[in-house]
């Protein structure tokens, strides 16, 4: 075990999925049901790996500050696609120092971000509604040099599904399905 | 001879690592295992398998068969640090909890025999099925269970499951549509057993399989009452086996031990709970059973052959009520016994007339058969449902799960036919005497 | 792992094994075989004809009985060991393989029952004279030797009264006529006494006893030099008595003997206690113990053995009747035969071990009817000397009415 990964049984996954690709194929989904005011709990739901079934039985909340009409009940939607992003890095950066030898002692990704709300007010201005940029430093201790480090974060960065996802136009297709409120 | 150092799995070798490549470069893929020295065993036939696989002919004494490795623990030395470092530590002996060469040998010759990548014993059958099912349900998972499993099974669904947050329904192992209907989004597995206690329903393996592949479950199957010469699960689609190894793997009612059967890949899911629940199983009983499975297949035909000459003399004597045995046509599934099962067991149930009363005294007319709980021994052993493995139930309980009045649960050793006859033939004569005399 | 210069105990626990040619194992394995594959036709060949050192078949030669042979060997100073399936195999594959029909043997007049009716009784259907004589005078031996004796054979201390035998004064007799000095070590141990460094030829033991330690096995070992070790190997065990230790036995033998120095140093702290004890009671008519100033031979005892063992025999007032009554008195003390276990055991030599000598042997050979014979366990010393105390008591107070 190295950073706490069985570096066997990485390569033993990553050699399976080459050799019969759908063992590759995740499928993930979750559940939110808004609460309260701006409060929504978000749940889990049974995920794929491959062709079998995982149990996921995970629940949080999501909430504004009171600033922005909320009760300051749970982190806000921004902060979470950021603890998103950087989760999912941190993924790639541990597998990718576990494969390639490198011992780690700590790894911090501090992440900042700023948006205008008028994007979301639709005040008329040119502000987008989204982060203009995000960004993050990596703070590493490890046996592995500053070149290694630097090469281990750009690859990190390629191989992070988060990151591709924010960085790539993706297909975002919705539905609604209304049902009629009777008083 | 030889004196060169020996050291695990000598096939299994780290992923080698190539500074500033991706995790696609890392070289190491799943094999079988892990094995002392692989025994190429394709195409050999069941007795020789039984007799061959895995045992450790000692390559450095030539000794032959495997020896007892009676140690707690083993000189650590670059090869293990390395093998914990790289997380092969399955594959290398570090301590007997994780590993001992005596489990490793009989690992190899119950993989070999139900057609596994990988095996795992345990210190009963009880360890590897808890082992087995903690390794494949995560928190909040649901599992669908037949209704009629082992006591001690049950007791893990029905009492342990909903303290840690999980839950189980349990359904009759016949109706396919009410196990279809039971599975919910959570549900990870379905558990069932392959012959059931004591009635001995044949359950529809390959139509769990169905099931399970549709709704992207595992399989697990307890093939206690069927061991590899009579059905191979694994072959049928199952994802894992387990056993209680003290029944017909064993033999000789002389040990308690369990096994979990599948790939690789599961198996290597249920090492850390091996490690974490320390149901290990003890380097002297790991000889005792790999002793044991030298003749499993020509015991297992002394079983047969003895159970369904006596099954068929029961089910002619007057003072019997009916016989359930699966090779016999009269029993409910006979027809899927003989697709599913490849020969008989000694497990034999029957009815004698006269209810409870007449199955007691029965017991204590028969000479032979030891009156006991546990099956599969080379010793023919006799107990009663209502007394013992049934004995929390009502009388309409048992009913509901076949166990009628004068149910007697037979595990027929391998004693002369002839010798098991006459000693039913004089025991059931003999209270049916006392009965006609009332 | 190389323990040359290293303690006994260290020499107990490691000698001789190396794990890493064990799959790292920490302990040897256990070889439950009967029979080894021969890499080829030639080399099984070889084998058996001496030519080529290796195993074979494990009623010659095992590689757990070889651990354990080479332990023995080590802790009693000999060059090569041999496990036999009981104390008795060892003695009598030894003798079978060193005298012939017209030799003659001396043995010492005490001895281990069975030991003393196979040689006077079996050994002699064979043509072979057994003079038994007292051995704790050497010149006894002077004067009995001759140029026929071919083993002079004795136990120090002597089963069941812990007579001693001076090892190096009867070997140097003995060396000097070409005959071999055979020596039973059961009750010393070779942590107390190792014979074989006062001259003797062969040492043997009852491993049955303090060697495995604990009361589940029953065992031989033999140790001597390596053309002994093979001559009794390849004649007297091999094709005379057949008497092999199974492999499971030799490794429980080897965990026993991997805490025999420790568990020999309270069987003597605790003997040594217990006899004190029984020697102050005024019930207690005698008490043989090698450690108490009252032992005749205290002197050899001090230069012979480092310690003085955990065996007691003592005879109480009222003779064979007193000795029988205190027996059945005692509540913690077990009555069995057999000694050197955790369990502290009780017996009657007269009626139990010594009954193959009658009454007119034991009197000659100085086993008294009422000797009672105490093997000194493990357990508290206060709770075995309350044990006896009580029962003594009871006596007392039955003798003083």
């Amino acid at each position: 075990m190295r950073n706490s990964i069985p570096t066997a049984a990485l390569s033993e996954f990553v050699n399976e999925v080459a050799n019969d690709p759908e063992e590759g194929l995740m499928s993930y989904g979750i559940e939110i049901d808004w609460e309260s005011g701006t409060r929504a709990r978000t749940a889990t739901k049974p995920m794929l790996v491959g062709s079998h079934k995982v149990s996921r039985s995970f629940v949080w909340k999501a909430d504004e500050p009171r600033q922005l009409m909320g009760n300051n009940h749970g982190p806000n939607p921004q902060e979470l696609l950021l603890s998103g992003l950087g989760s999912c890095m941190m993924v790639a950066f541990v597998a990718g120092a576990t494969a390639e030898g490198i011992q780690l002692d700590s790894v911090k990704i501090d992440f900042d971000g700023s948006l205008d709300l008028r994007g979301f007010m639709g005040l008329g201005t040119n502000a987008p509604v989204g982060f203009p940029e995000i960004r993050y430093t990596i703070h590493v201790s490890g046996n592995g040099t500053p070149e290694q480090f630097e090469e281990l974060h750009k690859k990190a960065v390629q191989h992070s599904p988060n990151a591709q996802t924010i960085l790539n136009p993706v297909c975002l297709s919705g539905d609604i399905v209304v049902s009629q409120f009777e008083d | 001879m030889t004196d060169e150092k020996l050291f695990g799995d000598a096939t299994s070798q780290a992923a080698k690592r190539k500074p500033g490549r991706w995790i696609n470069e890392l070289d190491r893929s799943r094999q079988a295992g892990p094995f002392l020295d692989a025994h190429p065993m394709c195409g050999m036939g069941m007795s020789t398998k039984a007799v061959h696989a895995g045992t450790h002919d000692d390559p450095r004494t030539g000794a032959v068969g495997t020896p007892i490795y009676q140690t707690s623990t083993f000189i650590l030395h670059e090869e293990t640090y390395g093998s914990i470092e790289e997380g092969l530590g399955r594959d290398r002996f570090i301590y007997t909890r994780y590993g001992n060469p005596s489990q490793w040998a009989v690992q190899e010759k119950l993989a070999t025999l139900e057609g596994a990548e990988s095996a795992i014993v345990f210190s009963s059958g009880m360890a590897a099925i808890t082992a087995a099912v903690m390794a494949m349900v995560d928190k909040g998972a649901h599992v669908v269970a037949a209704s009629d499993l082992y006591g001690g099974t049950y007791n893990l669904f029905n009492q342990e499951f909903p303290s840690m947050g999980m839950s189980a329904t349990l359904v009759d192992s016949y109706d396919l549509e009410a196990i279809e209907a039971a599975i919910q989004p959570n549900t990870q597995i379905l558990y069932f057993e392959v012959i059931t206690n004591p009635v001995l329903k044949v359950v529809d393996i390959p139509a769990l399989v169905k099931i399970a592949k549709r709704h992207n479950l595992r399989l697990i199957v307890d093939s206690t009452f069927a061991p590899p010469p009579v059905m191979k699960p694994l072959e049928l689609g199952v994802d894992l086996v387990v056993h209680s190894a003290s029944k017909y793997l064993n033999g000789h009612s002389d040990l308690i031990a369990g096994v979990v059967c599948g790939p690789r890949k599961l198996v290597d899911m249920i090492w850390p709970r091996l490690l974490n629940y320390g149901g290990s199983l003890d380097p002297h009983a790991c000889f005792l059973l790999e002793r044991g499975l030298k003749t499993l297949d020509i015991r297992m035909k002394a079983h047969e052959a003895s159970a369904t000459a006596l099954a068929e003399f029961l089910e002619t004597h007057p003072a019997v009520e009916s016989v359930l045995y699966p090779m016999l046509p009269s029993h409910p599934d006979h027809a899927r016994a003989k697709r599913l099962m490849k020969m008989g067991t000694g497990n034999v149930t029957f009815f004698v007339k006269g209810g409870d009363q007449a199955a007691l005294a029965l017991l204590d007319h028969l000479r032979l058969p030891k009156q006991a709980t546990s099956l599969g021994g080379i010793e023919s052993l006799v107990s009663l449902p209502f007394n013992s493995s049934q004995a929390t139930m009502t009388r309409r309980q048992r009913a509901n799960i076949g166990i009628h009045p004068g149910c007697v649960r037979l595990s027929v050793g391998i004693e002369d036919a002839a010798d098991l006859i006459a000693d039913f033939d004089q025991a059931l004569t003999a209270i049916s005497t006392v009965k006609g005399a009332a | 792992m190389d323990t040359t210069g290293k303690g006994f105990s260290t020499r107990a626990i490691h000698h001789g094994y190396d794990a890493a040619t064990h799959q790292g194992s920490l302990n040897p394995p256990i070889y439950l075989t009967s029979t080894f594959t021969f890499e080829t036709a030639e080399a099984g060949g070889a084998m058996f004809a001496g030519e080529q050192q290796g195993h074979f078949y494990s009623r010659v030669s095992n590689p757990t009985l070889d651990q354990l042979e080479q332990r023995i060997a080590n802790l009693e100073g000999a060059e090569a060991g041999l496990a036999t399936a009981s104390g008795m195999g060892a003695i009598t594959s030894v003798f079978w393989t060193l005298v012939a029909s017209g030799d003659e043997v001396i043995i010492d007049k005490t001895l281990y029952g069975c030991t003393f009716a196979f040689l006077t009784h079996g050994l002699t259907k064979f043509g072979v004279t057994v003079v038994p004589i007292d051995l704790t005078n050497p010149e006894n031996l002077s004067s009995a030797i001759s140029d026929r004796t071919k083993v002079v054979y004795f136990e120090t201390p002597a089963n069941p009264n812990n007579r001693l035998v001076d090892i190096a004064a009867i070997s140097q007799i003995a060396r000097a006529k070409g005959a071999k000095v055979v020596v039973d070590n059961t009750y010393a141990t070779p942590v107390l006494t190792r014979p074989l460094e006062h001259g003797a030829d062969i040492v043997l033991h009852s491993a049955t006893k303090y060697l495995g330690g604990h009361g589940d096995v029953v065992a031989g070992l033999v140790a001597g030099s390596a053309d002994d070790m093979q001559q009794v190997r390849l004649i007297g065990l091999k094709d005379m008595t057949g008497a092999v230790m199974s492999p499971l036995t030799a490794m429980l033998i080897l965990r026993g003997m991997k805490t025999l120095e420790l568990r020999v140093e309270r069987h003597c702290q605790t003997a040594m206690r217990v006899a004190e004890a029984l020697e102050a009671h005024p019930a207690v008519a005698h008490v043989h113990y090698p450690g108490l100033d009252s032992f005749p031979q205290r002197q050899l005892a001090r230069r012979q053995m480092s310690d003085f063992g955990g065996m007691i025999p003592f005879e109480v007032v009222g003779g064979k009747a007193g000795g029988i009554a205190v027996m059945n008195r005692l509540k913690l003390i077990q009555r069995a035969v057999s000694l050197g276990d955790a369990e502290s055991l009780i017996q009657h030599p007269a009626s139990m071990t010594h009954s193959t000598y009658t009454p007119e042997e034991r009197a000659e050979h100085g086993i008294a009817e009422g000797l009672v014979r105490l093997s000194v366990g493990l357990e508290t010393a206060d709770d075995l000397i309350d044990d006896l105390m009580t029962a003594l008591s009871q006596h007392n107070a039955l003798a003083a009415e």
